[in-house]
């Protein structure tokens, strides 16, 4: 089913929606949230909590990309379990994503202003599509979809220590570019 | 603000890129898989062709392959050896039963399976299986009435002659595997 078909459902109040919904992207935020926590009970808890979100929100929101915006909401779903429970567990997989993303934090000194999460979210976003297609898909399935280095370097047939030298790279571009641009976290 | 707090609003800075790039992650690694499958998908059927090819070629042209193949997938039910005789050490004739009693007498006096010997009370007792004109299969019964010697004898060209008859192999087996290959008539 095409995503503004199943977005219709939701509109028309038809509970087919969920079930659609599930069938078409249930892995995809599986996947995102599994990478993401590493803790299955929990993953699973996201694509539930996520699932019940898209019921309250459609309407009145009308997702054009019903995959991307349900992987937005697993990962913002994600974020807050990790946020309530690190203290008694230990979730192997944002515990990477945010020691990587580390390494883009702009240094301090000079003029700086402070971005809004949009208005980084927009930095982000310009700096992705400068980026050529293969590099810009590589740092959205390790940071995005929370796809693990092993993975990433298995599907590309090189060694993980050579693709962690290239994410490093790619961090270190991130990391220029907020600078350049006089930002600030 | 600590660092694991910078990286953490790196985090939904991230999360808020274009829906356009997002999908594009997605659809490109999915192409990639597609992709992927179909090749191995055609490495796989190019590789089971050529199997074919080279197995039926072989089992065509071979007579000890042809052996090895039906002894694979029709294996005798027993766990007695099949042993074959080495090329060098095959006596042969042009006629089939001389060249089945020579062997069976050598089975007896060279104590061929230990203890077991072939019965020769009032001649050899034999069975003939499975027949076509150059390999039959014999089953000769033993002293020993739990046990039979199965023997598999083949004809091969020689010269401008019918051909010279010779064993190839024997097994022992019990009565039973015995019974069930007389009725099936192999």
């Amino acid at each position: 089913m095409e995503d503004s078909q199943i977005v219709e459902l939701y509109w028309r109040r038809d509970e087919a929606a969920i079930g659609e919904t599930e069938r078409k992207y249930g892995a995809l935020c599986r996947g995102v949230a599994r990478n993401i926590l590493g803790v299955d009970e929990d993953a699973e808890e996201c694509v539930n909590d996520a699932l019940h979100q898209a019921w309250n929100s459609i309407p009145p929101q009308r997702p054009d990309r019903l995959g991307a915006w349900l992987g937005k909401v697993t990962r913002n779903l994600a974020l807050n379990l990790w946020s309530k429970n690190r203290a008694q567990k230990r979730y192997a997989g944002m515990t990477a994503l945010l020691s990587e993303l580390e390494d883009c934090v702009p240094a301090t000194g000079g003029v700086e202003r402070e971005l809004e999460e949009q208005e980084l979210s927009a930095a982000i976003d310009g700096w992705l599509r400068e980026l050529p297609q293969a590099d810009r898909v590589l740092f959205l399935r390790r940071y995005w979809y929370g796809v693990e280095l092993r993975e990433l370097a298995a599907e590309r047939g090189v060694s993980p220590n050579r693709l962690a030298q290239k994410m490093f790279r790619l961090r270190q571009s991130l990391k220029n570019a907020l600078e350049k641009e006089g930002f600030t976290l | 603000m600590r660092n694991e707090e910078k990286a953490v609003r790196l985090f939904n800075g991230v999360t808020g890129v274009g829906d356009d790039l997002i999908e594009e992650a997605r659809m490109v690694q999915r192409r990639k898989k597609v992709a992927m499958r179909r090749r191995w998908g055609m490495i796989a059927a190019c590789f089971i062709a050529i199997t074919l090819i080279t197995i039926g070629t072989v089992f065509a042209a071979s007579e000890d392959f042809r052996q090895l193949a039906i002894s694979f997938f029709f294996p005798v039910y027993t766990e007695n050896e099949l042993h074959e005789i080495d090329e060098g050490h095959r006596t042969g004739s042009f006629s089939m039963e001389d060249t089945l009693f020579t062997f069976l007498e050598k089975f007896n006096t060279e104590h061929m399976a230990g203890e077991i010997t072939v019965k020769n009370e009032n001649g050899f007792e034999y069975v003939v299986l499975a027949q076509n004109e150059n390999s039959i299969n014999v089953i000769a019964s033993c002293t020993t009435p739990d046990d039979k010697l199965f023997i598999i004898m083949e004809r091969t060209n020689y010269k401008e002659t019918t051909g010279l008859w010779q064993v190839t192999a024997y097994q022992i087996l019990d009565r039973e595997a015995a019974n069930e290959l007389i009725d099936n008539g192999q």
